[in-house]
């Protein structure tokens, strides 16, 4: 059909079953949600599926966050059966892991997690992690990893939008043959291309501490729902949950936002 | 007491603005808590009054001077109730959330009628944003939690009244 291009230029992947490229969306999630819908209404069987958007117009972090868009970032969306029993919770922080390992190696970077899966370069935000998930009254169930990565952009750009503590692959200093046309959302997807449940079966503290922007005894803060608390890292549990060493003795964090570490 | 009564009561310390309301019978507890501060409907949590069936459902199925408790059928736990009372736990550790972000709506309120499949709740760990579903169609008659208030796994968030 004259007029349609692939942007991927018709390459395969080993996992992932459908690409749906969209030049503009408000959110990749809400689009990867309502696909899920239709899927498990229609045919019950989720197929590993990924959303892509040039532009994201109204994307989201945790609690509604906007995720304030670049020129050139890439949103991607991917849906995954939802593992089952103690790995469903461990989910965010493995994409994070598997994130984390993955950028490094395809960008020639090392990039690091902030609690529980922001994706740091030089401890600033080169890109972020959002799941929502869903079980049904069955126990099965099926979540969406969103991903949102800067890929164009440099200091002074991002200085100039007011994103001191943003970063994106070109300030991060990545050869310009590794951005250009699809080539960085053809690594990202490279990524993906795996069951993130079972990226990285080792055990969380470990994997965790392997890409971790925190490291023991770092002073920090949390915020949640207007509550803070402030401590010293103690790593993650085998759930991914934060170890912070208080006055009141260590306490485990499941929500919050690290605001200062 | 119907739930006709209990909405009574919530809509009661609503309007009033009251920072809570308790009642207690043989065999049962109910506590109205308001809201004031957040601008939301109030909460209605309902306690056990009897210590040695700690894992029944949220109103004692013996409860012979309670109206309430001809609601319950009590059934193993996990299976849910057939008639009744049907309560919608935790299925992980987290934060609660009744919307889906500090602006919006929340999902449901007490009085609510809503149907199988309808969003409850959020309860987040580590940014995983895990949607609670009703699993029968019914009537909200209770929600436990406050709003941002951490969960543990199986506690208490919901009850509904099947329809």
């Amino acid at each position: 059909m004259s007029g349609v291009t692939d942007p991927l230029e018709g390459r395969s992947f080993s996992h992932i079953e459908n690409v749906i490229y969209l030049p503009s969306t408000p959110s990749t999630n809400d689009v990867a949600k309502a696909i899920v819908e239709k899927m498990l209404a229609e045919t019950e069987d989720l197929r590993p599926t990924i959303i892509v958007a040039r532009e994201q117009t109204t994307g989201h972090g945790r609690m509604g966050r906007s995720w304030t868009p670049l020129p050139e970032a890439l949103a991607v969306s991917v849906i995954v059966p939802w593992p089952e029993g103690p790995e469903r919770v461990r989910l965010p922080v493995r994409a994070g892991i598997a994130l984390a390992r993955g950028l490094s190696r395809a960008f020639a970077l090392e990039v690091r997690l902030k609690w529980p899966n922001d994706l740091l370069v030089n401890r600033r935000k080169l890109g972020g992690i959002l799941v929502e998930a869903r079980a049904n009254d069955e126990g099965e169930g099926w979540a969406v990893v969103g991903v949102g990565l800067n890929v164009r952009g440099t200091r002074k750009d991002l200085d100039s939008r007011g994103l001191r503590d943003a970063t994106s692959l070109e300030d991060a200093g990545v050869a310009s043959t590794k951005l250009a046309g699809v080539a960085p959302l053809s690594a990202l997807l490279d990524i993906l291309d795996a069951p993130l449940g079972e990226a990285g079966k080792d055990p969380l503290p470990e994997a965790f501490a392997a890409v971790s922007a925190h490291g023991p005894g770092d002073a920090m803060s949390v915020m949640d729902a207007g509550r803070s608390v402030s401590g010293v890292f103690r790593g993650v549990t085998s759930d991914g949950a934060l170890r912070l060493s208080t006055r009141r003795g260590e306490e485990t964090i499941v929500s919050g936002d690290v605001v200062l570490f | 007491m119907n739930v006709k009564e209990i909405k009574e009561l919530v809509e009661l310390v609503s309007r009033r603005g009251l920072a809570g309301l308790e009642i207690e019978r043989a065999g049962f507890r109910l506590r109205i808590e308001g809201a004031p501060a957040q601008r939301a409907a109030p909460v209605f949590t309902q306690a056990l009054a009897d210590p040695a069936t700690p894992e029944a459902p949220a109103l004692p199925p013996a409860a012979p001077a309670a109206a309430v408790a001809q609601h319950v059928s009590p059934g193993p736990p996990g299976s849910g109730e057939r008639e009744g009372f049907h309560v919608i736990t935790a299925p992980i550790v987290g934060t609660f959330y009744r919307a889906a972000n500090p602006d919006a709506e929340p999902f449901v309120k007490v009085g609510d009628v809503v149907e199988k499949g309808k969003t409850l709740c959020i309860v987040e760990a580590m940014k995983l944003m895990n949607e609670i579903e009703a699993d029968i169609s019914g009537t909200v008659v209770a929600i436990y939690p406050q709003n941002a208030q951490p969960v543990e796994f199986g506690e208490k968030l919901f009850a509904i009244q099947q329809r």
